[in-house]
């Protein structure tokens, strides 16, 4: 049987490789998909302590922050799409309207 | 989960995120995405949370990813190389990675290295859709009923922020507000 131990590693190497992704990509959509990523990596933290302290709360909780994700990805990529077609490119070295 | 299971499933969700963030095609990332959210599938499954495995892949893989992949068709993103930017940006996002990445393990292993071995099978229907559902339906009723007053934002809000235009209102000229997204439309 694997330990808690090994979820919740595996979780934090998922939530960095995210981070990684978020600063590293410069495509919107790429890195709106990286924090999908963190996303899944925080509900395996939350599945895995649900498990292992045999309360269905967790579950409940990573349910819920699934539905946000859903609810993000969809405002997101409305957004991603309309900055798509008022500037013409969603790279984030060209989005920099708002520069000082 | 049997260790073996679970290393082989670590290993192929790493690899799948390491996919994700190196692979310079969207699309191919998008599809290793795919390929991680499945992967956390099983490790649910395993985690006996089976309605949340489900979930995952109805919603995550399912609804989710075909809106990713619909939209990197929709704009025809082209190939971006990860390693094309600037090597300062590189370097940092390489070392913050790697920090939050080993801090969060280290951590772990400081603090829950303890229990070693997983719990025996849990009770009856844990993680079934009968067990969540009815603590989803009593103690979280709020936040549940919160969630479709959410969902319903997100959809008019995405149907707004995706229009082409705003609709020209058949109005008399005295009547429509000046700084209105009228304004904006012929500005840009």
């Amino acid at each position: 049987m694997m330990g808690l131990a090994g979820y919740l590693v595996l979780s934090g190497l998922l939530f960095g490789l995210g981070v990684a992704g978020v600063l590293l990509r410069r495509n919107v959509v790429v890195i709106l998909m990286c924090v999908e990523l963190m996303l899944n990596a925080a509900n395996l933290a939350l599945v895995a302590f649900s498990r292992f302290l045999e309360q269905p709360d967790g579950q409940v909780l990573a349910f819920l922050i699934i539905a946000v994700a859903a609810a993000e990805a969809a405002v997101g990529l409305a957004l991603v799409v309309q900055v798509a077609r008022q500037r013409g490119s969603v790279d984030t070295d060209d989005l920099t309207l708002m520069r000082g | 989960m049997p260790a073996p299971l679970f290393y082989l499933l670590a290993a192929l969700a790493l690899l799948g995120a390491g996919f994700v963030v190196l692979h310079p095609n969207p699309v191919k990332s998008a599809l290793a995405l795919i390929l991680v959210m499945f992967v956390l599938a099983l490790i649910y499954l395993g985690l006996s949370a089976s309605f949340l495995a489900v979930i995952q892949v109805m919603v995550y893989a399912g609804a989710v990813m075909v809106l990713f992949l619909f939209v990197l068709f929709l704009l025809n993103v082209g190939v971006e190389s990860p390693f094309a930017v600037r090597p300062l940006r590189r370097w940092i996002a390489a070392l913050v990675g790697t920090l939050v990445g080993l801090l969060l393990a280290s951590l772990v292993l400081v603090r829950f290295v303890g229990p070693g071995a997983g719990p025996g099978a849990p009770g009856g229907g844990f993680g079934g859709i009968e067990s969540t559902g009815r603590v989803l339906l009593t103690r979280y009723l709020l936040p549940f009923e919160l969630l479709s007053v959410l969902l319903l934002a997100a959809i008019v809000g995405a149907m707004l922020a995706t229009r082409p235009r705003w609709p020209t209102l058949k109005m008399p000229p005295e009547l429509r507000p000046s700084g209105g997204p009228e304004g904006e439309a012929e500005a840009s």
